[in-house]
């Protein structure tokens, strides 16, 4: 039965090459803007994904990290490091600030870090990543935007900088993330070497929820949220309005995709109608026909799936090279999601069809055709 | 000729037909829905520019736009703006970027402070018309039902303690909202005095805008006059620059795809039909014709394609509209024009890519194929 469904299928193999590009276009069109959208709320939360943090400690009141305007005093990070189950303690400046590159003023999250203690950038695509004096690390996708190179200077707040080096994966797609030393980052925010967040990690198998509320009982007017609850409000924060239409373009892409998939597999098995009519006239049973057309259906989808995911995986990476303010992320789980829905998509449009030839009689058959 | 033949051929399976149609239609209504909602997205983001009433607008020298800038110039320029002849009124409007925070949750927004009464604040409203008074703010009626906020609720915003008046409609963008307060408040707020972000200008009627904004740029330094389309146009631009591009890209896919899906279904619908082509070509009939039937044949499908997906395009934009309008959409004549030569180029192509099979035979040798 198998041998009939592929060697059927794969006679014309123009027609067979339509019903898989067809899948393939909708597998690829559905995962690459489904992992856009994805990409995007992955990018806000980019910065507190990559640091040695587990539990964010803020200015009271504060429990995201992008919206929030805090400033906490000095002697705190002495007391959360005197704490036991604490392993690291990291203070850093963040501020938004607009930087003027080239004489366009370009909206950006500033950090200032201390080297020795860490918070900076976590991958660099160019120059050095430890910023010293009047230097800043530019984040590589406005560099890349603004023809920004190596040595160029970019005003901030009123200050000149030199740009020493690149850092990738540091934009959303609202801004950019550039970093500098940390007592550069507190003359330049008037901050008097206070940090704006404390970035606590705990010793192994600590719970982030029990060390914050520790952290809160041993500050006074703070707030100590762990990572996982700061990342969420973040994207809310960001996202929530934005989220809106992309869902509705992604949610449009999985409709029609689906649909094209479907389209595509009904169309090939009308095609070949007039096969399923000849096996029926020599007396095959339905349930071998039905077997027929699912093999059939089954394979040209699987086809089609297995190139749409090579094409949308490529794509992925393809694009942040081409555009590096985009990151597309595809999940196991979303390409999953999709090969189900394409599946019972793909045999409920092969089974319809295929309906009418079953009800009839072989002797009739004959006669109807296609 | 050719066109009845197309179209008796086409027609005369109903199944094939559909199907044929069908594929165009979800490409179409891709393509149409996508650059429906980035139209409907970019639209939104010049919505201050396009709802306040004012001719021109003065900045400090240097800023034409409000997304992410900062502004300030000495009130008494605006003071000397509004005696130029031709000026019927100057209005000031404060302006900031700001996290404003609702029943604990924040969102973003442009804070405007304006002088209650005049021009610059809210231009539609869910509910009550009010005037914000020294501790109020008007908030866009979609963020406080999001929060769960009422009328009279604490709101903080550009460093203020307020309480939540009125409710505004339509300032949403993919970006933020637009919240108001009263403009001395929002000087005691952020510390100003005799300063404005922004100068909105409304003129006498029947008075030359560009010699007043001429005038201005003479008379006024370290100011930039802008008339109301030059500043929407450059917000959209630098918005586009940052956020619009997202969508854009993901615009740009769906395109891509949708003609791609055009193609294939067009050519699925010649290779249906290669055979009766080819009795065509047996019977005499020149390669000419053969094309005009062609061509025909799927100008017929994608046009039925194309209206059908125009249909349904419209159809969800009305509904999106009255189910509340959270996804901003809007078909415009350029995205219809954008998706009619895309499906005309990329069909004609891919129907006469089987037909050349057929066209360079001999009649006698289709028989013996």
């Amino acid at each position: 039965m198998v041998q009939i469904a592929r060697k059927s299928l794969l006679r014309d193999k123009a027609r067979f090459a339509v019903s898989s590009g067809g899948v393939a276009l909708s597998v690829l069109l559905i995962l690459l803007l489904g992992g856009m959208q994805r990409g995007v709320n992955e990018q806000i939360t980019a910065y507190i994904d990559h640091a040695p943090a587990d539990v964010i400690v803020a200015q009271e009141g504060n429990h995201d990290f992008l919206g929030a305007r805090s400033r906490i005093a000095l002697e705190d990070e002495a007391r959360v490091a005197r704490m036991s189950g604490v392993s690291r303690v990291v203070p850093v400046i963040s501020q938004y600030a607009v930087v003027e590159v080239h004489g366009r003023k370009e909206f950006t999250l500033l950090v200032g870090f201390d080297r020795t203690k860490g918070g900076g950038p976590w991958r660099i695509a160019e120059g050095k990543g430890t910023p010293a004096e009047n230097e800043v690390v530019a984040d590589a996708a406005v560099g890349k935007a603004r023809r920004l190179s190596i040595g160029d200077t970019v005003e901030i707040l009123g200050k000149r900088f030199k740009v020493v080096g690149f850092s990738s994966g540091t934009s959303s797609w609202m801004t950019g993330t550039f970093f500098m030393d940390f007592e550069e980052a507190s003359e330049l925010v008037a901050s008097r070497g206070a940090p704006s967040f404390l970035l606590v990690q705990g010793d192994r198998g600590q719970s982030s929820e029990a060390l914050a509320r520790r952290i809160e009982l041993r500050l006074r007017d703070t707030a100590a949220t762990p990572r996982e609850v700061v990342n969420a409000n973040d994207r809310k924060l960001y996202a929530r309005i934005l989220n809106g239409p992309i869902g509705f373009m992604t949610l449009i892409a999985f409709l029609i995709g689906t649909s094209v998939v479907g389209l595509t597999i009904y169309t090939a098995t009308v095609e070949r109608s007039k096969e399923y009519g000849s096996l029926k006239a020599i007396g095959i049973r339905n349930t071998a026909l039905y077997a027929i057309v699912f093999e059939q259906s089954v394979f040209a989808t699987t086809a089609g799936l297995s190139i749409g995911i090579a094409l949308a995986y490529a794509a992925a990476r393809l694009i942040p090279v081409l555009a590096p303010r985009f990151m597309v992320v595809i999940e196991p789980s979303a390409v999953l999601r999709l090969g189900i829905a394409a599946f019972a998509m793909a045999v409920l449009a092969a089974i319809v069809p295929v309906r009418a030839v079953a009800s009839i009689d072989p002797a009739i058959a004959f006669r109807r055709g296609a | 000729m050719g066109v009845a033949l197309a179209s008796r051929n086409l027609f005369e399976n109903r199944t094939r037909l559909v199907v044929s149609v069908a594929g165009v239609v979800l490409a179409a209504l891709l393509i149409l829905v996508l650059d429906g909602v980035l139209a409907g997205a970019t639209r939104q983001v010049t919505t201050f520019m396009d709802n306040v009433p004012f001719d021109l607008v003065v900045s400090q020298r240097g800023v034409r736009n409000l997304h992410m800038t900062t502004s300030f110039f000495a009130e008494s320029k605006l003071r000397e703006i509004a005696r130029i002849d031709g000026v019927r009124h100057a209005d000031p409007v404060l302006y900031t970027t700001t996290f404003l925070t609702l029943r604990g949750q924040r969102s973003l927004a442009y804070l405007i402070g304006y002088e209650p009464g005049r021009p610059g604040g809210p231009w539609a409203w869910a509910g009550r018309q009010v005037l914000p008074t020294r501790d109020g703010i008007i908030v866009d009626a979609r963020i406080a039902e999001d929060f769960g906020g009422r009328i009279g609720d604490p709101v903080t915003a550009g460093g203020a303690d307020l309480r939540l008046e009125g409710l505004a409609k339509g300032t949403t963008s993919i970006l933020n909202s637009i919240a108001f307060m009263d403009r001395d408040a929002f000087e005691s707020a952020q510390g100003l005095q005799g300063v404005v972000s922004f100068g909105l200008i409304t003129l006498d009627p029947g008075a030359d805008a560009d010699r007043v904004a001429r005038q201005i740029r003479r008379e006024i330094p370290g100011v930039t006059v802008l008339t109301r389309e030059e500043f929407a146009d450059s917000e959209r631009r630098v918005v586009s620059d940052m956020s619009t591009e997202l969508m854009q890209m993901m615009n740009f896919i769906g395109f891509l795809v949708g003609l791609a899906v055009v193609a294939l279904t067009v050519y699925t619908t010649t290779l249906q039909k290669l055979s009766e082509y080819g009795i065509l070509k047996a019977i005499g009939a020149s390669n000419a014709r053969l094309v005009r039937v062609v061509c025909a044949q799927s100008a017929i499908s994608i046009t039925l394609g194309l209206l059908g997906a125009l249909g349904i395009a419209l159809l969800l934009q009305g509904a999106l509209g009255y189910f509340g309008g959270r996804v901003p959409m809007v078909v415009t004549w350029a995205s219809v024009l954008k998706v009619t030569i895309g499906a005309a180029a990329v069909g004609s192509l891919a129907s006469l890519l089987p037909i050349a099979r057929i066209a360079r035979l001999k009649p006698a040798e289709v028989f013996r194929r």
